[in-house]
């Protein structure tokens, strides 16, 4: 049994060891910007808009090599993009690592969510434009944005808008209302385009707001019956759509309201405007390919871009129209956390009350010998404090980390330490191969 | 040419074969490593994918959707070790029988149900795709919520001996899934200052440390205790044509039971084991043994979790709802190769809905045949040597941890909840409670806000609202139950 072992794995760490030597010696090489590939963070799941949007992007610039590094896309979901902002803000200002991300950049600032907005960053350039439509059931009886409006100053705060708090759609719903004075709509938080799509079909929302690509998947093939389908109502901007020539605008019903959304590139602030200058070349170069406009086209993303002067000055107008609105925070909700803990301290109560009652002794099966174990645990620890402060390379740490760990579990008995120091150089090498040459993931 | 027929073709050539049996094997294999998921093979396969002729990619990926929904109830039996939220539940019963020296009985029983769920929700996805599918938007708001309430109740009434520290346990685990941004109000809370936390704890660091990590422990602290935990035994104790007869009826109501909250997007996989488990219990004449490594226990879970699959495809297929990352992925996929899911999926582009349907069906296949062939190796897992498999499952949950989202943090909270996760179980609070408390209490909140939100502070649509109150009531019924049974029991007792 050892012996079939070791014919794999000696030859295996062989063959890795060189991939890892040869890989140190042309990493060393010094050249100009870009030398080493370029992260790009999506500060959203895989799968969603922005990810198939920034993949599509980059996979044209690897295809016509219109860099000569490749531009790797990180997932970093969460807190309504925040997560991902955050990072590539405190990321250094080198190139290196650089953002995708639409206005919500700006309503998570102007919402209070985070302290930072498109002034912490330094605009590359922005590409493509997302036309927003407001949408309701088919059998609904508002044949026009007026008609919805109406409702909603005839009985105010009762018509249901799905508009989630803070996004740049409830921005664009109180600019709606504004419009119309004293209409106002019940703004309610019904999560994505997904959701907000099943709410209104089953009848929990009365209106949304949808980009154009997730209304064209929506909308179902005529003759569905009309409680299973949906409408839109009017687009929101300045002029008709080609692919929806029967929707009209808000502007054509005297309703003074646009909005849309577009896809804009960020780089920490500091970054050297040369850097700035090859990616923006590099991402409208992607952009003018043909590949890219048709798939683009089948996505219903807006052919826009901007750069430079126009870019910042876009950012402005849009940051000074949002302003004016202040978020309606829902201060009759719950405090949710708060019942949570007060049910926890409740039940604490009664599983102590239970115990003291019932007096039952600890459980038979608790481990002996804890040592080992918290041993085991620090150097855990340690591994990960050496792989946070980047002072030893993903590799090496582990081949450290899995070798003492096993050891300190055998006991250091010396049979069980040659294959032992095979496993942990199989695990470090292995495991930094497989995810940073097939998956392209970045490791610590 | 009939789509039908290409799509056939297609998935019958030797590529779209050797596809599937690819996708289901890395799926099995990436399932059963504590640490990584099979999410998160489809997520780093995406781009691997962008050149391939669309109908390959998708047959790959829901093969390794299929592989890896199986493949976690291997390190779960073995090493009380799920690698996904979906196997918590086969732990209950997989690991004690595995551990009263019967793995290979214990995976034997767990690779047929999950052969006979993923089968029966199959069927419900080519028979029933359409209609079915409608049916999720009948549950707004308060229905989510009632749901969430039963699940909650489920899982404490069968995730330990005493009914108080369940459900202090799911309590505890929704607690700590409301750090972060609060999905009804967009403003960050109990952060403590950690910008990191702005998003909350992840799933998977929570899922692998309370698990994983603790169990890692616990083996290293217990290894005198028990010296050979699990020894292979005979070959008798695979499945025996008997067996089918027995679990039969089991099998058949899991995988339903199974299939239809797999439809319910974004709770399906994680509870639908927890609900035919308990259903399982409840029906039984012998309610005491689950949880002793009871193999209807087993059944239950098994069959119901892969059942989740077909069920939460059903949405995905006919109107472009995913249920779950997985489901948002293979949604991606479809999009990048430029096709429209979404409720014309089925007209537009029928060769694809085929394609996806065949490829579930094949999968299915090939994994009962490779958890099968391989189950004698599978077991002789646990006859590795410690020093050698332990730390080496702890380099994949650190990689797994980190690679989700590509920061340390998330290593941190693996680590963190490991303790956690040592310190409850030494207080004996179960831990499954604890996750599907947590994973399923942003849903409630998420639900009641927006139910809240539309009614301006009315609570009432929950006992007005008929599929809410039938739901409460289940709730209700499964508090009170336990309780009269267990005096019913006392009083035979002192009779």
């Amino acid at each position: 049994m050892n012996r079939i072992w070791h014919i794999f794995a000696v030859p295996l760490i062989a063959v890795l060891l060189l991939w890892r030597i040869s890989g140190v010696f042309n990493s060393n090489s010094e050249a100009s910007y870009p030398a080493q590939p370029i992260q790009v963070v999506v500060p959203y799941d895989a799968g969603g808009g922005t990810d198939n949007f920034v993949r599509l992007l980059s996979k044209a610039i690897a295809d016509h090599e219109l860099l000569p590094q490749p531009l790797v896309v990180i997932n970093q979901p969460g807190g309504s993009g925040t997560i991902g902002s955050r990072y590539v803000k405190d990321s250094p200002p080198d190139g290196y690592r650089i953002l995708c991300h639409h206005e919500s950049i700006i309503t998570a600032k102007l919402s209070g969510s985070v302290p930072f907005g498109p002034e912490a960053f330094e605009p590359i350039v922005q590409t493509g434009g997302i036309n927003l439509l407001v949408v309701v059931r088919e059998d609904a009886p508002y044949q026009s944005m007026r008609d919805l409006l109406e409702a909603a100053k005839q009985e105010p705060k009762t018509l249901r808008f799905g508009a989630n708090l803070g996004s740049p759609a409830h921005f664009t719903a109180m600019k709606l209302e504004a419009a119309h004075p004293g209409a106002q709509f019940n703004l309610i938080t019904a999560g994505g385009g997904q959701k907000r799509f099943v709410s209104l079909l089953g009848g929990h929302l009365d209106a949304g707001i949808f980009s154009l690509a997730e209304y064209l998947a929506f909308r179902a093939e005529e003759g569905t019956p009309p409680d299973k389908n949906v409408r839109a109502l009017a687009v929101l901007s300045a002029e008709r759509l080609p692919s929806l020539p029967g929707v009209g605008t808000c502007l054509a019903e005297g309703i003074d309201v646009t909005s849309d959304n577009a896809y804009y590139w960020w780089a920490p602030q500091g970054t050297p405007p040369e850097v700035i200058e090859t990616l923006s070349q590099a991402l409208l170069s992607a952009w003018e390919k043909e590949e890219v406009r048709e798939t683009l086209n089948e996505w219903s993303i807006a052919p826009e871009v901007s750069q430079g002067e126009s870019l910042l000055q876009r950012l402005e107008d849009r940051v000074s129209q949002m302003e004016k609105f202040a978020v309606r925070a829902k201060s009759d909700l719950p405090n949710f956390p708060l019942y949570a803990f007060l049910i926890v301290l409740a039940l604490i109560a009664v599983v102590i009350v239970k115990s003291v009652v019932e007096r039952t002794a600890p459980s038979a099966a608790l481990p002996v010998e804890y040592r080992p174990a918290i041993i085991a645990f620090a150097i855990v620890i340690a591994y990960v404090l050496l792989l946070q402060f980047g002072l030893v390379p993903f590799a090496l740490a582990t081949i450290a980390m899995v070798f003492f760990c096993g050891a300190i579990i055998s006991g250091w008995q010396r049979q069980r330490l040659p294959v032992l120091v095979e496993i942990a150089l199989l695990a470090g090498l292995g495991s930094e191969f497989v995810f940073t040459r097939i998956f392209t993931v970045a490791l610590p | 040419m009939d789509p039908l027929k290409q799509a056939l073709l297609q998935l019958g050539s030797p590529t779209g074969l050797a596809l599937v049996l690819l996708g289901t094997t890395l799926g099995i294999f990436v399932g059963a490593i504590p640490g990584l998921t099979g999410t998160m093979l489809i997520a780093l396969m995406l781009p691997l994918t962008f050149g391939v002729d669309p109908q390959y990619a998708m047959t790959l990926l829901i093969s390794v959707y299929v592989g890896a929904i199986s493949g976690g109830m291997i390190t779960a039996t073995l090493l009380r070790m799920p690698g996904t939220p979906a196997s918590i539940i086969t732990t209950l019963d997989g690991y004690p029988l595995a551990r009263k020296g019967k793995p290979e009985r214990a995976l034997a029983l767990g690779v047929m149900a999950s052969f006979v769920g993923g089968m029966i929700s199959w069927g419900l996805l080519v028979l029933l795709a359409k209609p079915v599918a409608l049916l999720s938007t009948r549950f707004g708001p308060f229905e989510y919520f009632s749901l969430v309430l039963t699940a909650l109740v489920l899982i404490a009434s069968i995730g330990g001996k005493s009914l108080s520290r369940s459900l202090l346990a799911g309590m505890l685990g929704i607690l700590a899934s409301m750090p972060g941004i609060a999905a009804a109000t967009g403003q960050a809370r109990l952060t403590f200052g950690f910008t990191e936390l702005n998003d909350g704890f992840h799933l998977l660091p929570v899922l692998i440390g309370l698990f994983a990590v603790n169990q890692i422990m616990r083996d290293i602290a217990g290894k005198n205790s028990t010296p050979e935990a699990i020894k292979l035994g005979e070959r008798r104790h695979r499945w025996r044509w008997t067996d089918f007869k027995e679990h039969f009826a089991n099998m058949i109501r899991s995988s339903f039971i199974g299939a239809w909250i797999g439809l319910l997007p974004g709770i399906g996989a994680n509870i639908g084991s927890v609900a035919a488990y308990s259903v399982a219990k409840s029906t039984s004449k012998t309610p005491d043994k689950f949880g002793t490594g009871h193999e209807p226990g087993i059944v239950a879970a098994e069959s119901a979790n892969n059942a989740t699959v077909g069920g939460a495809l059903i949405p995905l297929i006919a109107m472009g709802l995913p249920g779950s990352v997985v489901e948002a992925i293979l949604l991606g996929a479809l999009v990048i190769h430029g096709l429209q899911p979404g409720p014309r999926l089925f007209s537009d582009s029928p060769g694809m809905v085929y394609t996806i349907m065949g490829a579930m069906f094949l999968a299915n296949i090939v994994m009962v045949v490779i958890m099968s062939r391989s189950m004698r190796l599978l077991a002789r897992l646990t006859e590795i040597p410690r020093e050698y498999l332990l730390p080496v499952i702890l380099t994949f949950c650190v990689i797994g941890s980190f690679a989700l989202s590509n920061r340390l943090f998330d290593v941190w909270v693996m680590l963190a909840f490991g303790g956690l996760g040592f310190l409850l179980e030494s207080w004996r609070i179960p831990l499954a409670p604890f996750v599907i408390g947590f994973v399923l209490g942003p849903i409630a909140e998420e639900n009641l806000s927006a139910g809240l939100m539309s009614t301006n502070g009315d609570w009432s649509p929950i006992f007005t609202r008929p599929i809410s109150l039938t739901l409460v009531l289940i709730a209700i019924g499964l508090l009170v139950l336990p309780l009269l049974r267990g005096r019913k029991k006392s009083t035979e007792a002192s009779s």
